[in-house]
């Protein structure tokens, strides 16, 4: 009885708060999974640990000199090309196996971008300052307390669905993308190379991950050992919305992130973890396209 | 996986229990015995993971929880409630395979990805629960004993855990060649034909998480009474890891490339003791190479090499999905 | 024919294992002999989560090393020890232990650094009839006869005991609110906090639990917060421990704050920036005016290594010199027995953190007092504002 009168009373502007700045986070790993899904049908288990690394890179670049922006910028580029690299040499060959194979690919992808961060950056988090603000300066809104930090997080995922969307809709890769989604052998039937959209679809993915890891790294200081946090929640987000849906997956992260964070507001840290997990079992057992998505063919 | 003639599925089991005894007789130092006897316990739940990938095209992200359950119980009936190691084991396995039951049911509902996710899912549950309630761990896990037999020596233990080693590729090679093993071949191969054929898919599904997971409460139980202590911290997602690429680079379709993968897994880090920093890059490097240039893993390597040898020509090692 | 394919399959895969098993066979050398230098092992923890606690550990015995030999060795012969990294993950420790003791043929053990690797190769020391000086606060020895384990640390009590009374008596608080490591290093504390808690007077009112990896302590935070406690004890090491002191500024809960020693190095302040300042933590060490036993190994150390170390470092330091101590007790005689009977005979070692004097039914041999130093977050730094000692 307790528990629910827990559930019931626990700080809602406050769950607001750290629920959509986290649910920002989670509905852009969600979007970069729902990429490579749809365009490949891979699951992609590498994308956590890439958000975890895009502080550091950011940080070392700007030992090289270069101002925020301009290190951004490379960061992003960097990522791109990481992405369509290890799409290229790790996941296809690997498909060779069915497509088990490139999910375990992406297995080992993300342990060797975890142990080459700490032998690149030490095992230690590094601290992140905010983009604007002192580091944990904070405002009153809607009755809770949020970040300075936390209106950039939304902003930028917001922005960078938007370019994603733009670019899915007028240039004439994102059009090839989205044909290949509706439907893959029509697409290939009309010259589109497949493997293009693979790799890109990876990359792009990388890119929008980065920018999340960028922005969420004032708050959870960058590198360290949250990736599998994060992409599991990611992968309960698009689970919850959908694989195959674009805005799905972006409302699943929503909602899994206020859940998240009412759940840890309301019961103990661990019980919350314990709850999440049980309740993405409960989700894939009975709905498991999600609540927007369809069951997207399968590519050979 | 190969279907053949049945002495096969003799003959490698007798090859490693040749080695085995060999190995154990020449061995003066108890470390080395050690090392062997945590290959041999890993490599019967990645037997395990072979015949759920290789009957259900399944692999599981979540094995951890299955060991981790046994091991659990082991330890608590042992240490918290006086019994002895053997005793414990009924409920032990029988603990794991309920969860692999669990497990199975769930691959009725969801297959493929979804179903990656759900073993994922329970493996982080398992780990975070064992954590949550039962933080304190437990110390002193007695070594098994037959009777008036006391198999803590490490010599003894070597070969007792290697014996179990043995029997289980001996059951899983026979039970490959079984009509169940058919079945398995026919969900994995073509499931809509099978079904066609009368084979009961649900059931099969199951009864592979079932005996996958028994396996695993196999290993479980021998690892508690090994390592003396159990704590939430050896079960956690690093462990599934591990026996997944235990799984992978030995052979992820064939039960004697999981007992390579257990072997080389175990045995590998101990040459660069220097480069311990860089074991957990090196296996995620080497699972990545494996995936996309030896499917087969080592395993195959084996017969690859035997054809050379033997100069076959055009002989061909099937492609591997599962075989 | 298949049969024969078969079999050199098998024998292609199998041949370079049992190559490899067959060759370095007894590879290591005697440690224990007449002459030749002393090897004494060390299992320590010094990457991974407790590498705050492992690191100073290896660099104090380095340290150690190369003193002692500078100083003429132990009874005429070169010590060297064998340091192996456990990542304080004891199914590593035990077959480290293990290698220890049969391969490189140690005559004693050093470490491990923290408690489950400690509890976990209890039975294998004790067996083997390795004197083990462990670096965990728990009393392991405690209650098992003719322990082969003995303690060059403060116990467990006495930390949290200098923690409750400086709460107690300089803070002056009543209520406490209680952040701990959901691993045993917290949870295990978290029961002592609970048993003397009482004693001086404190209540706990809220006890949230945290893993020292986690970078977001909202949550635990808004729970203390609500529970509305005079002071906050922490006890888990960084990033969590920062996290914890980010979490209490950001939601204006400005009340005393005081850390175990996991957070007693540079790493809180660094991560905790601003956060950090005014927040409490304990140290055996005076860094701001040493005793005499403290700074000739405080200046050796930051000469040598360029910051001076965390009181982990001591324990190490203190246990490598209570064996040397112990050998030449023995008159030079290197197994297990004469060791640990040199342990228990030779005269108390004033050592770095302690003075210690090993009995047959006390391995830990400090008078149970209190030790510790309560230091203060001031401008980045920590610097020493109580003695417990004193009162």
């Amino acid at each position: 009885m307790s528990i629910l009168v827990n559930l019931m009373s626990v700080d809602y502007a406050q769950v607001l708060a750290t629920g959509t700045t986290y649910g920002a986070i989670f509905g852009a790993i969600a979007l970069g999974y729902h990429l490579i899904y749809v365009s490949s049908g891979m699951l992609n288990f590498a994308l956590g640990e890439q958000l975890a690394i895009s502080g550091l890179g950011v940080i070392s670049l700007q030992a090289f000199g270069l101002p925020l922006i301009p290190a951004i910028m490379v960061a992003l580029l960097v990522a791109g090309l990481f992405g369509a690299g290890y799409e290229r040499i790790a996941l296809r060959p690997a498909m060779r196996m069915g497509l088990i194979g490139p999910l375990i690919a992406s297995v080992g992808v993300s342990i060797v971008i975890a142990q080459g961060r700490v032998l690149i950056w030490g095992p230690n988090p590094r601290p992140f300052p905010p983009f604007t603000g002192e580091p944990n300066q904070a405002v009153d809104f809607l009755g809770g307390r949020w970040q300075i930090q936390s209106f950039w997080i939304i902003g930028l995922v917001t922005l960078s669905t938007l370019c994603l969307l733009v670019f899915l809709r007028y240039t004439s890769l994102g059009r090839a993308w989205r044909a290949t989604s509706q439907s893959p052998v029509g697409a290939r039937l009309s010259g589109i190379n497949p493997s293009l959209i693979a790799m890109s679809s990876v990359a792009l993915a990388s890119v929008l991950v980065t920018v999340a890891g960028i922005a969420i790294a004032p708050l959870v200081l960058a590198g360290g050992f949250y990736g599998l946090n994060f992409g599991v929640r990611a992968f309960a987000a698009a689970i919850l919305g959908g694989f195959s849906s674009t805005g799905g997956v972006l409302v699943g992260g929503l909602v899994i992130g206020l859940l998240d964070a009412w759940l840890a507001a309301a019961l103990s840290v661990a019980w919350s973890e314990i709850a999440l997990y049980g309740l993405l079992i409960l989700v894939l057992l009975i709905r498991p396209t999600g609540f927007f998505g369809r069951e997207v063919v399968t590519r050979s | 996986m190969r279907r053949g003639a049945a002495w096969s599925s003799w003959l490698s089991p007798a090859v490693v229990l040749l080695l085995v005894v060999a190995f154990a007789l020449t061995q003066g130092s108890f470390y080395r015995l050690q090392l062997g006897t945590l290959a041999g316990i890993y490599a019967i739940a990645v037997i395990g993971l072979t015949l759920l990938f290789g009957g259900a095209g399944q692999i599981s992200l979540g094995h951890a929880g299955i060991l981790g359950t046994s091991a659990f119980i082991t330890a608590n009936l042992t240490v918290s409630h006086g019994w002895t190691p053997l005793t414990a084991m009924v409920p032990a396995v029988a603990g794991a395979t309920l969860m692999g039951l669990l497990l199975g049911w769930s691959a009725l509902r969801t297959t493929g990805h979804y179903l990656a996710l759900v073993t994922l899912a329970f493996g982080l549950m398992f780990s975070e629960f064992g954590r949550t309630v039962f933080s304190a761990g437990w110390y002193g896990v007695p070594p098994l004993t037959l009777g008036p037999l006391d198999l803590g020596d490490s010599q003894r233990m070597f070969v007792a855990v290697w014996a179990v080693v043995v029997a289980s590729l001996v059951a899983v090679l026979l039970l490959v060649k079984s009509r169940f093993g058919r079945s398995l071949a026919a969900l994995r191969d073509d499931p809509v034909a099978a079904a066609a054929s009368g084979i009961d898919l649900a059931r099969t599904k199951i009864a592979v998480f079932a005996i996958a997971s028994a396996l695993g409460g196999v290993s479980g139980w021998l690892f508690a009474m090994y390592q003396g202590s159990v704590t939430e911290t050896s079960f956690s997602f690093m462990l599934s890891f591990n026996l997944l690429i235990m799984a992978v680079i030995g052979g992820l379709g064939s039960p004697l490339g999981a007992i390579v993968g257990s072997v080389f897994l175990v045995v590998v880090p101990e040459f660069g003791r220097e480069y311990e920093d860089f074991r957990l890059l090196g296996y995620g490097v080497a699972l990545l190479l494996v995936l996309g240039l030896l499917p087969g893993g080592i395993a195959s390597v084996g017969r690859v090499l035997a054809d050379l040898v033997l100069r076959r020509s055009g002989s061909a090692t099937p492609a591997v999905s599962g075989k | 024919m298949a049969i024969r394919r078969y079999l050199v399959a098998l024998l292609a895969l199998f041949l370079p294992l049992t190559l490899a098993g067959c060759g370095s066979s007894e590879g290591g050398s005697s440690g224990g002999g007449e002459s030749g230098p002393i090897k004494i092992g060390a299992v320590l923890g010094i990457s991974g989560r407790f590498a705050f606690v492992g690191k100073p550990q290896e660099q104090a015995l380095k340290l150690a090393e190369e003193k002692i030999n500078a100083d003429g060795g132990i009874d005429g012969r070169k010590v060297q020890f064998v340091i192996y990294d456990d990542e304080v993950d004891e199914t590593k420790t035990v077959p480290l232990v293990n290698r220890l003791i049969s391969e490189d043929k140690v005559v004693a053990i050093i470490g491990p650094s923290i408690t489950v690797p400690a509890l976990a190769i209890q039975s294998v020391v004790d067996r083997a009839k390795i004197p083990n000086m462990t670096l965990t606060s728990k009393a392991i020895w405690e209650g098992s006869k003719d322990s082969y384990i003995f303690q060059t640390t403060p116990r467990e009590e006495v930390e949290v005991k200098s923690i409750l009374s400086f709460l107690a008596n300089k803070v002056g608080a009543k209520s406490v609110g209680v952040i701990y490591d959901r691993q045993p290093y917290g949870t295990g504390n978290l029961a002592i906090i609970e048993k003397f808690a009482g004693d001086f007077g404190l209540k706990i009112v809220a006890k949230e639990g945290i893993e020292s990896a986690d970078t977001n302590a909202d949550a635990q935070v808004a729970r203390i917060k609500a529970a509305k406690p005079d002071a906050v004890i922490l006890w888990v090491g960084d990033p969590g421990a920062s996290s914890v002191a980010k979490a209490m500024q950001q939601a204006g809960l400005h009340i005393p704050m005081i850390g175990s020693s996991a957070i007693a190095g540079p790493t809180f302040a660094k991560l905790g920036g601003k956060a950090a300042e005014g927040v409490y933590s304990d140290s055996t060490y005076n860094t701001s005016n040493p005793p005499a036993n403290q700074k000739e190994f405080l200046t050796q150390f930051a000469a040598k290594y360029g910051a001076p170390p965390t009181q982990f470092a001591g324990f190490a330091y203190d246990a490598a010199f209570a064996l040397k101590g112990a050998i030449e007790k023995a008159g030079g005689k290197t197994d297990g027995e004469s060791i640990r009977q040199g342990l228990l005979d030779m005269a108390p070692y004033k050592g770095v953190v302690a003075t210690f004097d090993f009995t047959a039914d006390n391995h830990n041999g400090i008078a149970n007092g209190p030790l510790f130093y309560i230091i203060q977050v001031k401008d980045g730094a920590y610097k020493v504002v109580y003695d417990t000692r004193q009162q």
